[in-house]
């Protein structure tokens, strides 16, 4: 069965059904969940950055393999 | 009777053989360029994790005195040894790997291509190899 919830542009993956962009909000929630968790943590906005940019990348590289595994190829 | 044949052999002339504009490989070649790309930019995803972490593992050899970059590496492979060896062992050798596999699929698809349009088709995941084996290099250091 071949899903079609994302499609690639450029290097980012496009949501194009319901469920596609429930994963989006999805991963948007949690990446601001994840800011106001290190936020209340840390001692300075650089400490604050550059633990959330790492967490982001991470949000998004999984975000970008789920996207991967159920959308089509950009050739169709 | 001359007339029919005459007839016959305009009808002939006319007809053409049937076109058969795309070959199949040809179908096969661009359906794996596109999946390649599609694989590539996840696996540009997964691979921008370490190129960060070692980005600021520079920034802080410059910044904090007494302290160099290899140390810095050896410091975090020791303190995180299941998070680095994911993300500075394990995960660049599998990109290697889908690399390595989609360029010989593109090569055998493409029938001895000509290296100028071979290696724009697989210019990407050329960059992947390269950034992966950067990543290694750093990580055995």
């Amino acid at each position: 069965m071949e899903l079609n919830w994302f499609k690639r542009n450029g290097i980012f993956f496009i949501p194009t059904s319901l469920a596609g962009w429930i994963i989006l909000l999805a991963g948007v929630a949690y990446a601001v969940y994840t800011f106001i968790d290190i936020d209340s943590r840390s001692h300075s906005a650089s400490d604050t950055l550059i633990n959330f940019v790492f967490r982001l990348l991470i949000i998004i590289a999984v975000y970008s393999l789920v996207a991967y595994l159920t959308s089509r190829s950009s050739k169709k | 009777m001359i007339m029919d044949s005459q007839n016959f052999e305009d009808r002939l002339r006319q007809v053409t053989k049937p076109e058969v504009k795309e070959l199949k490989h040809q179908d096969m070649l661009a359906d794996a360029t596109a999946k390649g790309k599609d694989k590539s930019v996840v696996s540009w995803w997964w691979l921008i994790i370490p190129l960060y972490i070692i980005l600021t593992l520079v920034m802080k050899s410059i910044y904090m005195p007494n302290t160099s970059f290899i140390s810095n590496i050896q410091e975090l492979t020791s303190k995180q040894k299941l998070t680095s060896s994911i993300f500075f062992l394990i995960l660049p050798i599998i990109f290697i790997l889908i690399s390595f596999y989609n360029i010989r699929k593109i090569y055998f698809l493409s029938g001895n291509p000509k290296s100028v349009i071979f290696l724009k088709a697989v210019w990407l995941d050329i960059l992947m190899i390269l950034f992966s084996i950067l990543i290694l290099i750093i990580y055995v250091l």
